[in-house]
């Protein structure tokens, strides 16, 4: 099964970019690869979308971004993870896998 | 190509989002592109997969554009606020750090905004308050213009109302009133008071209610004398009854007659002319009893007495068709009586408290004169903030020279000086408006302690417009003089500020010192300017006629009384007042003694006149009776000895004009030269009964007085001997060598004697007896002089705080000359020297624009020449002084300088 609409749930795709920058830096095109290969290619975007959520996430200073070089020597604007952003992170999280688990039993019931 | 070996914490400093955002899409793409070609596609097919895995491209650039600008946008904001938080801080370090120059700014803005808006306001209040009732805008009052003659003060007459109200459609109520004095008491106090006689439907016109029973209906005004009832004002019952409920239907005994209180009207309820309430308000039909001056007369046409006419307008008519209506009336009313050929009566919307067509121009005139005393002071405080300022900003050259050098942006520094100009401009701005309230406090308090019994209605606020104008000017001036350091530095400046070792930095710059100069100056002349214009106007109030009533009230007892409240008549009455006379005339101390119907300037002057019948001239028709009106005036003999009235031709009354048979009269000058100019009037006879007589010969002329206002044009009076003409309410006037109220006890004791009934309606000086209508004058008087006092102040702040500085810029050189020998005493006229120079110059400048601005107000002035020399000599000595002293104090401080200071002061 592909799914395609990221965010489908709303706030997805925030919560995945968050998670996405929990071991250190990353930008934008690593980001995604990294949705990609985690989800095993279950998750395709338009990768386009990715952008505007990592701009307001930074907005609303859950990461923070500086310009920094790719390893081929090009420019890039690499995004990493406030202690703000760990924090909500965390909370995000918890509250996602109490609604999964909480919704899943309602709809298994009869 | 260094940029990107930054490290992680810097930030670009001005990101250009756009570029950013781009560089970013197309890393992404590129990177896809790579991976792709890696695999296998054409750079072609590569390019194509990437832009359709990346999806819309400009929605994502402008969605990330968007996003950036806004957090920017945040992040400026909250900056913003840091540094003005930041700026205020210091900005209020900074100014502790001068205490002095701060609060002299401060104040003088407090000042100008705070007492100038007072006095504006309260200006304002008595000329333009409006009325405080529904509907003002529908109330109108009809005035009648009669353009033959000018002198008298043309009234309606109770049957040209009659007249009016039945002829004239477009009125829902068209009514009318007329202020009397009235005596009121109850058992043996006795008051007097000023209320009104009204028509029957004068409430309606108002559409007001009764606070407590009810009020006058038109039922209450249909027979003469059978409506003896009585309606309290809302003050007046709670004054003088403490508001007790149980008034209604209590009796009053008003001007001898007994009245049933029906009502109190309604709090606030002032009648049409709110400048003077009305305590009591009676039925139109009762005045016969209330007031013997109009009496049974009050069917003549010929007799008008009728102040007021007022009416409620139809909500469907506009004042035109009013207007066209009332022309219509009127002709009818000549065709039928000749007597209205040259009536006119014209209608008026209320504006106001005094908006009569007669004294609006003048009441324009004066407000125009009140706004430029106003825009003149403001124009010194203005030059006054900006004076401060520019010294202000000199002292910190040095210091701002500096900040710039460090590197400081020219917008930061700029915006520093702005917040601390608009510290203080707001500071005095507050300070202002605090004033302005409390002065507007201290009226309305001070007001009720006027020392008669009249009361003004008038609550004085404080007007919204004038005190946002007067805190925008002072601020506005404050910001832009404030500025003056920041936008004065150039380059070359700096470097010069930065090498003076003065501590000041250079005394300014050529442009700088010329314009604290001409400042300093101008403000001297615009002082000058007021102050020449207060003065006049004092000295034309105080010594001219307006101030002068034509007798003299000083020193003179004054007790009326209505002798038919003692139940005297036509028979027994005139013996009363002899006695009294002659008794009163032996006491010691006593100088002369008369009796007054109608004390001038008091308020028992009717303006009622009378029809003039002169012996010899050729007969007249009635429809030119308008023309040939008198006032009159009933006295006793003694009266001009009593009032100081030169007696200018004859003699005054005595004791052979007793009978009837042979009536006398005098007259006044006016009289004369309105009928007789420069000829010997003696023997000629006149009569007010009518053509046939009875004439009265005319025995002698007196000095023409005032009666009814200071400032009326002269007045024709005859007057009659009250021996000849009874009348029971008179005026006993006591003209005595020593304090008047001394000799009241005795007088009163002898009253007694002659009758141990008496009762007198009022016991006063003659002094305070008038003094109401003195009042308005006493009050222009005093507010120009308030104006002046702050010129004067402004003046002498702004002029002291400049003379500070500019010595203290020397305070070098001083210590110089005094090091090398230079005596205190030499320091001290170097200093006077400049302060002369500046006051000399100064004043030279404020007379000829004195000279110039005051020609506008020679229409205002009586006997005072708007060159008037004392005047001007007068207040340049003043302003002169004033500027030398505040020379004098920072001159001693130079003196006082020790030299080793000053070298090395730095």
């Amino acid at each position: 099964m592909k799914i395609h609409q990221l965010d489908l749930f709303k706030g997805t795709l925030s919560l995945l970019l968050l998670k996405s920058l929990t071991h250190g830096q990353r930008h934008g095109h690593e980001i995604m690869r990294w949705i990609r290969k985690i989800s095993d290619e279950t998750f395709l975007v338009e990768e386009g979308t990715i952008y505007p959520a990592l701009h307001r996430l930074e907005a609303r200073s859950y990461i923070e971004s500086k310009w920094g070089i790719t390893t081929n020597n090009r420019r890039a604007k690499f995004y990493r993870l406030t202690t703000k952003g760990k924090a909500r992170l965390k909370q995000e999280s918890e509250e996602w896998f109490f609604y999964v688990a909480t919704f899943s039993q309602l709809l298994k019931a009869t | 190509m260094n940029q990107d070996r930054k490290p992680f914490w810097y930030l670009r400093r001005t990101p250009d989002i756009r570029r950013d955002v781009r560089t970013e899409i197309d890393l992404h793409i590129e990177l896809t592109i790579d991976e792709l070609v890696d695999s296998g596609l054409s750079p072609v097919e590569a390019r194509a997969e990437a832009m359709n895995r990346f999806g819309n491209m400009d929605h994502c650039r402008d969605d990330c554009v968007r996003i950036d600008r806004q957090t920017q946008q945040g992040i400026k904001t909250v900056m913003l606020i840091q540094e003005l938080m930041q700026d205020v801080r210091y900005g209020v370090r900074r100014l502790l750090k001068s205490p002095g120059f701060v609060v002299v700014t401060v104040l003088t803005i407090a000042l100008g905004i705070g007492l100038n808006t007072a006095i504006f306001s309260l200006v304002n209040t008595i000329l333009f308050q409006p009325l405080p009732y529904a509907h003002a805008d529908e109330i109108v009052k009809i005035y009648r213009i009669d353009s033959s003659n000018l002198s008298a003060n043309p009234d309606f007459s109770y049957p040209d109302y009659l007249e009016y109200r039945n002829t004239v459609e477009g009125f829902q109520d068209l009514a009318t009133a007329s202020h009397v004095q009235f005596s009121v008491g109850q058992q043996d106090v006795f008051e007097m008071n000023i209320g009104q006689v009204v028509s029957g439907n004068f409430f309606n016109v108002f559409d007001t209610r009764a606070v407590l029973g009810r009020l006058i209906t038109p039922d209450d005004d249909l027979v003469e004398g059978n409506h003896p009832v009585v309606v309290l004002s809302h003050q007046y019952w709670q004054s003088k009854y403490d508001g007790d409920p149980s008034i209604v239907g209590q009796i009053l005994i008003i001007n001898g007659h007994a009245f049933t209180v029906i009502g109190v009207a309604s709090e606030g309820f002032a009648g049409a002319m709110p400048l003077i309430e009305s305590n009591l308000y009676v039925p139109m039909m009762m005045v016969p009893q209330v007031l013997p001056s109009v009496g049974n007369e009050l069917y003549n046409r010929s007799v008008g007495w009728l102040e007021l006419v007022v009416g409620r307008l139809e909500s469907d008519v506009n004042i035109e068709q009013l207007q066209a209506r009332l022309d219509l009336a009127t002709e009818q009313m000549k065709s039928v009586d000749p007597q209205y050929a040259n009536e006119q009566a014209v209608v008026i919307k209320t504006m106001g408290i005094i908006n009569s067509p007669q004294s609006r121009p003048i009441l324009l005139g004066i407000a125009a004169i009140i706004m430029s005393m106003v825009g003149l002071v403001l124009l010194i405080v203005c030059a006054n903030v900006a004076n401060l300022m520019l010294v202000k900003s000199l002292t910190r050259r040095k210091e701002i020279a500096i900040q710039l050098a460090l590197g400081s942006s020219r917008f930061r520094l700029i915006r520093q000086l702005l917040i601390e100009a608009l510290l203080l401009a707001l500071t005095g701005g507050m300070l202002g408006i605090w004033l302005a309230a409390l002065s507007v406090d201290l009226f309305n308090v001070l007001l009720p302690q006027l020392p008669f019994n009249l009361s003004l209605n008038l609550v004085f606020s404080l007007d919204g417009r004038m005190l946002a104008f007067t805190f925008f000017a002072s601020v506005l001036t404050g910001i832009v003089f404030g500025l003056a350091p920041a936008l004065q530095t150039t380059g070359t400046d700096m470097v010069g500020a930065l090498k003076s070792d003065d501590a000041h930095g250079s005394a300014g710059s050529f442009l700088g010192s010329k314009l604290r100069n001409t400042l300093i100056i101008s403000q001297i002349a615009i002082s000058m300017v007021l102050l020449v214009g207060a003065g006049l106007f004092e000295r034309s109030l105080i010594n001219s006629n307006s101030l002068n009533p034509g007798f003299e009230h000083e020193q003179v007892l004054a007790i009326s009384m209505d002798l038919t409240m003692m139940r005297y008549d036509e028979m027994t009455g005139p013996s009363f007042f002899n006695d009294a006379l002659e008794r009163i005339r032996e006491l010691p101390g006593v100088e002369a003694a008369s009796l007054d119907v109608a004390v001038p300037l008091g308020f028992g002057f009717n303006r009622f006149s009378k029809g003039l019948w002169i012996e010899g001239e050729t007969p007249f028709d009635l429809k030119d009776l308008g023309k040939h009106q008198i006032n009159t005036s009933t006295i006793s003999d003694g009266e001009f000895a009593t009032l100081g009235i030169p007696i200018l031709r004859g003699r005054d009354f005595n004791d052979q004009d007793l009978s009837k048979s042979s009536p006398v009269t005098i007259v006044n000058k006016a009289f004369v030269d309105e009928h007789w100019p420069g000829e010997n009037v003696l023997g000629r006879r006149l009569s007010i009964d009518g053509e046939q007589g009875p004439f009265a010969e005319i025995v002698g002329v007196v000095e023409t007085v005032k009666y009814q206002q200071l400032g009326e044009s002269p007045r024709p009076i005859a007057y009659f001997p009250i021996a000849q003409r009874y009348n029971p309410r008179a005026t006993l006037l006591v003209r005595s060598s020593i304090d008047p109220l001394n000799i009241l006890p005795t007088a009163r004791g002898i009253l007694l004697d002659i009758d141990p009934n008496f009762v007198p309606l009022e016991t006063r000086t003659l002094t305070s007896l008038i003094s109401v209508a003195l009042l308005p004058t006493k009050v222009a008087v005093g507010m120009f002089g308030l104006f002046g006092i702050l010129a004067l102040v402004l003046t002498a702040v702004g002029l002291f705080g400049v003379m500070s500085f500019v010595v203290g810029q020397r305070t070098q050189e001083f210590g110089i000359r005094i090091a090398i020998g230079a005596q205190q005493g030499e320091v001290l006229w170097l200093v006077f020297k400049q302060g002369m120079k500046f006051t000399l110059i100064g004043l030279g400048f404020g007379i000829v624009l004195a000279l110039l601005g005051t020609r506008a107000l020679s229409r205002f002035l009586y006997d005072v020449s708007s060159t008037d020399l004392i005047t001007y000599g007068g207040v340049s000595l003043v302003l002169g002084s004033v500027a030398l002293l505040a020379t004098y104090i920072p001159a001693r401080r130079a003196m006082n300088v020790d030299p080793m200071v000053a070298l090395r002061c730095e």
